[in-house]
């Protein structure tokens, strides 16, 4: 009895707040403005995404650190150590706000944390991917470099001639008993030292006027290399991007 | 009124304003017992449960009426009574949790139910009060209110397979109790 008294007097309450306009039901608008909002932040954070994941892929192919996880444990160590961490950093933070975001939706709480995040990381990188693909970020860089692209210029500008101390795309211009003679991009002679311990992880047979990528340490005109790999079918792309810039810089 | 929850929203929607009552007069009593055992009895749950129907009202544009109502309403009453032990802050309670991070295997949802839901309702009563909120929830929901495992999910927000680890959890948290209170339970 006291316990439908209480019902009454909740159900009575609500309705007199409601019929003294104490409560007053919000519109149907406001509802489908939150959501546009809603997804249009989703939207945005994701295309956020694939621009700063596509961009990082531009970066490590402008400074060559793309391709030299093929040389083993050196390789590794130095990608891992050259990456553009902050920009990583960057990404994470937004896959996360990605996550938070979707994860009002039942067909991302539905499922475990681990598949949600899985499937956004997945589709951005596949996003980014093919942004990367897109000459997109090779246009901002000419921008950049002819002064006009204003807010992105300085970072493309910095990040785009980055250069990795231990990575070298040479042209080689003789083959001699120790290894090459190569080329750099500033035109500088070196040479190259290879041993046993080079490791070669795709083609093997070099020949004058290759483009090739070197990772090594050079010291006084020579470089001991770890690894080496013809840089043919990514060095057109690679140096038509620096050179750019570097309009003083002689040409191959 | 012979129409659905969802019929009866559709109304409230239009403006009919007297329909509402309805609504209320059917969750009151459903949501008044979750709040007692979300909140171990507490006695401003009436004030709470006002809140509840009050948010419900205010917000019931926002809902989609080709979709379930209850899940709806318990997820309104979900958050006021989250929000109600943040101020007490005397529970712990779980935002990221393992539970919802990994995938698990799906658990049976219905063989066990059929089994032992009359006799473990019976004794919910009893040992829900001892249980930690995650696994406090979802046994009321299943056992005591009825609903599917994509309900509770769609109510609490966490994965359909979590829903169905923490019930079978939960429910060997309670044989527990029971041993520990003297109670008989055989599963």
């Amino acid at each position: 009895m006291n316990n439908e008294n209480h019902e009454k007097s909740i159900k009575n309450l609500v309705l007199n707040k409601i019929k003294e306009n104490k409560a007053v039901m919000k519109p149907r608008w406001y509802f489908v403005l939150k959501a546009v909002l809603f997804v249009s932040g989703i939207v945005i954070l994701s295309i956020a995404l694939f621009y700063v994941i596509s961009f990082i892929l531009f970066i490590l192919r402008q400074n060559g650190l793309y391709f030299i996880t093929p040389f083993g444990f050196r390789g590794i160590t130095i990608f891992l150590i050259s990456l553009p961490w902050i920009l990583v950093l960057v990404s994470i933070a937004f896959l996360i706000t990605l996550e938070i975001l979707i994860r009002k939706y039942s067909f991302s709480y539905r499922q475990p944390i681990l598949f949600s995040l899985l499937f956004v990381f997945v589709t951005v990188a596949i996003g980014g991917f093919i942004v990367g693909e897109t000459d997109f970020h090779k246009g901002m860089f000419k921008s950049a470099n002819d002064h006009g692209l204003p807010i992105m210029g300085g970072m493309y500008r910095s990040y785009g001639l980055e250069e990795i101390k231990n990575i070298c795309f040479c042209r080689i211009d003789e083959i001699i008993d120790t290894g090459f003679m190569v080329f750099d991009e500033g035109n500088n002679k070196i040479d190259v030292l290879v041993d046993e311990n080079t490791r070669f992880p795709f083609e093997m047979k070099f020949k004058v006027g290759d483009s090739v990528l070197i990772l090594g340490d050079l010291n006084d005109g020579v470089i001991k290399a770890i690894g080496m790999r013809l840089s043919n079918e990514f060095a057109p792309r690679f140096h038509m991007g620096r050179r750019l810039l570097a309009s003083t810089t002689p040409a191959f | 009124m012979n129409k659905t929850d969802e019929e009866i929203a559709l109304l409230v929607q239009k403006g009919d304003k007297e329909a509402f009552g309805v609504l209320i007069e059917r969750y009151e009593k459903k949501i008044i017992r979750y709040g007692r055992k979300f909140l171990n009895n507490s006695a401003d749950i009436e004030d709470l449960v006002q809140e509840v129907f009050i948010k419900t009202y205010i917000n019931i544009n926002g809902f989609n009426t080709s979709k379930r109502f209850s899940p709806w309403i318990y997820r309104i009453a979900h958050n006021e009574f989250v929000n109600a032990l943040k101020k007490k802050k005397s529970e712990r309670l779980h935002f990221i949790d393992g539970d919802t991070v990994f995938p698990h295997i799906a658990s049976k949802e219905r063989a066990d139910k059929e089994t032992d839901e009359r006799e473990l309702r019976e004794l919910l009563d009893k040992g829900l009060d001892h249980l930690d909120n995650k696994y406090r929830e979802p046994l009321l929901f299943f056992y005591m209110e009825g609903m599917s495992y994509k309900d509770i999910a769609d109510i609490l927000q966490i994965p359909v397979s979590t829903v169905g680890v923490r019930v079978n959890r939960g429910k060997t948290a309670l044989q527990k109790i029971y041993k520990k209170l003297n109670l008989s339970y055989e599963q």
